[in-house]
């Protein structure tokens, strides 16, 4: 995963003009040098996550790019979904796809569409994991709670 | 003008159900038909799919069969076209009886009424025949008697025959036809609550002649109802539309149509664009609490332009005015609050400080007030009924963003955790006319034109770019591919 870091760098151009366009429709103002900064420590602290079960799993996050990098970072060697919830959608796809380039790892479905509600309705076919915000977390588990 | 509507459905059964029925006849129908080789197709299929073998079970000619459109009672959802059973017992008691029964409109046991109505003109015609006083239906009688003269009348030669004879002969065909009838009268009801096939009648149908004669139909009972109750027929809905569409046909290209229709007491009548449109702006007029609009996602709009904002403010104070929404909305302007007796004054707070739950929530929750309101919406809307609890606001953008705010607005104690709902304005006032469960379902069912928001760290920002009407639109998902495409690795780790 240093690979993607050395990326990072070498595509500063690219990258940001891609934050330049997730900051103008997120509103936020993400810069490239923390985002680089910030990358290093996420792929240095390399974060696990376990699964329970033998079931498609369904990653379901905010869209935090570095939340993204992390999950990449992590090396899950299972069938998953990353579902990131149509945010910051340019560095997202940056990330998973210079991640396939590198590794060609087939685990990864990526979702970017509004399709969360599908999910809701075929929550058994899924593990269902929340990553970010604990109250995001909650939120997502109240979901797909059955009523 | 003819592919404006959906078809027949957008009469019979359209997208805002509403209950009530009201009277079709097939002589209506038959005006809206298609004509092949000097065939009236409409007839031809009604009477192959229905009437003849409606006509097969009933002991007289029927003349005039009515359909009734009415509500769906079997799914409670949308509405149907049947043939009227009502219309063909009137007939044959009439016709048997020289009287027509008085039976209550959803009656439970309609087949009950009607053997109790014949039974005492069963008992009338025993009388008659055994030359019996029976003073309990001595009404009965007298109506017999008078339907014998009137046949005698009908038929000069039965003058010259034993009236005595004749007159045995005739009570005992009546009572034969009175026992077929009922003897039928369940297969009958059987063929006529079976809803008739729109999709089948509608291949038969001229369109352009049955949105035209259809709008004169509903008019018409409009005006009847409006006799009545001062008010129009919730199927007022579909003239409005229609004739806004001819009004407009006519002066962009001299729209005009003629029709020959019967009105609703059988009378045949031309109808012409001109006529209708009149008598249509004159129940406008008598009526200007009745408005009907549509609001349409056009690609391309862009919804912060002055016009568009102009136009979706001035619908919006219609829907206001004609408390469309108030099912389960409250809507206020900008600035403006319902105060406790009903006025409306200027912006009061909803958070109660002596009601706090804990210090955070609170302030998380003046906080997402504060923003909501000091953000450029048009409208504010609060859920009553159902929806109490949630507060909302309308866009320029054509967005409606909403939330639970409070468990209810009594107590204003605070709900739980809820997402931030967003939808388009004309998604919104559809499905607040459904039950919150029914949303709910249609959010679960895999929906996607409703979004939600989380409460996270960057909730503001996010709902702030929503507001503003920034987006990942097809443009920006090409430009982000390209630019991710120009550098492509030409090998796994290689430098450009």
């Amino acid at each position: 995963m240093s690979e993607l870091i050395n990326l990072i760098i070498e595509e500063q151009e690219t990258l940001e003009q891609l934050i330049a366009i997730d900051n103008n429709i997120m509103n936020r103002s993400i810069h490239y040098q923390d985002f680089l900064n910030q990358s290093i420590k996420i792929i240095n602290q390399n974060i696990k996550i376990t699964n329970d079960t033998n079931k498609k799993r369904l990653l379901i996050t905010d869209g935090d790019p570095l939340l993204t990098l992390a999950i990449l970072n992590s090396q899950i060697n299972q069938d998953t979904t990353i579902f990131i919830n149509h945010h910051y959608v340019a560095l997202n796809k940056w990330l998973i796809t210079r991640y396939n380039q590198l590794t060609n790892d087939i685990n990864y479905h990526i979702d970017f569409s509004i399709n969360y509600n599908h999910y809701i309705k075929n929550k058994k076919e899924y593990e269902i994991i929340p990553l970010g915000e604990d109250i995001f977390k909650e939120e997502v588990l109240n979901d797909f709670k059955d009523k | 003008m003819s592919d404006f509507f959906t078809g027949i459905e957008a009469v019979f059964n359209p997208d805002l159900t509403y209950t009530g029925n009201y009277p079709v006849s097939v002589k209506l129908l038959e005006c809206c038909s298609k004509i092949e080789n000097s065939k009236n197709l409409v007839s031809e299929y009604l009477k192959r799919k229905y009437l003849n073998n409606i006509q097969e079970l009933v002991p007289i000619k029927l003349k005039n069969i009515q359909l009734v459109s009415d509500e769906n009672l079997d799914t409670t959802k949308g509405r149907v076209l049947k043939v009227s059973l009502d219309s063909i017992t009137t007939q044959v008691c009439y016709n048997l009886t020289g009287e027509i029964p008085e039976i209550e409109d959803k009656t439970s046991n309609p087949k009950q009424e009607i053997k109790d109505f014949f039974k005492n003109y069963k008992l009338a015609i025993s009388s008659l025949l055994k030359n019996e006083t029976n003073h309990e239906v001595k009404d009965n009688i007298q109506n017999l008697k008078n339907l014998f003269t009137i046949y005698l009348n009908n038929n000069p030669k039965n003058l010259q025959v034993d009236q005595h004879k004749l007159f045995i002969s005739f009570l005992e065909n009546i009572r034969k036809k009175i026992s077929s009838f009922l003897i039928w009268y369940d297969k009958l009801a059987e063929i006529c609550e079976k809803p008739i096939d729109l999709k089948e009648l509608e291949k038969f149908i001229d369109l352009e002649k049955f949105y035209f004669i259809m709008a004169k139909h509903l008019l018409e009972i409009s005006k009847f109802v409006e006799q009545d109750s001062n008010s129009l027929h919730n199927s007022f809905t579909f003239v409005d539309i229609y004739m806004q569409r001819v009004i407009a046909l006519k002066k962009e290209n001299n729209y005009h149509l003629s029709v020959t229709m019967p009105l609703l007491d059988g009378t045949m009548t031309k109808v012409t664009t001109d006529s209708l449109i009149k008598e249509y702006i004159e129940l406008k007029n008598r009526h200007p609490e009745f408005q009907t609009f549509s609001i349409k996602r056009v690609e391309g709009i862009n919804y912060q332009d002055q016009e568009v904002v102009e136009h979706l403010t001035s619908v919006l104070e219609d829907e206001c005015n004609a408390k469309k929404l108030a099912v389960s909305w409250k809507l206020f302007k900008k600035g403006e609050q319902e105060n406790k007796d009903g006025n409306t004054n200027t912006m009061v707070t909803h958070i109660k400080t002596e009601e706090k739950t804990t210090e955070q929530k609170n302030a998380e929750l003046r906080e997402r007030l504060d923003f909501f309101e000091s953000s450029p919406y048009l409208y504010r809307i609060e859920g009553i009924n159902q929806f109490e609890g949630y507060l909302g606001y309308i866009y320029p953008n054509n967005l409606v963003i909403f939330e639970r705010f409070y468990k209810d607005l009594i107590h204003f104690e605070l709900a739980d955790n809820h997402a931030t709902y967003i939808m388009n304005l004309n998604n919104f006032i559809e499905m607040s006319k459904l039950s919150k469960l029914e949303i709910m379902q249609y959010i679960k069912d895999g929906n996607t034109d409703v979004v939600r928001k989380y409460h996270t760290s960057s909730w503001k920002n996010k709902i702030t770019a929503v507001i503003e009407g920034k987006g990942y639109d097809i443009d920006t998902i090409q430009t982000i591919d390209e630019l991710i495409q120009n550098h492509q690795l030409e090998k796994r780790g290689a430098k450009k």
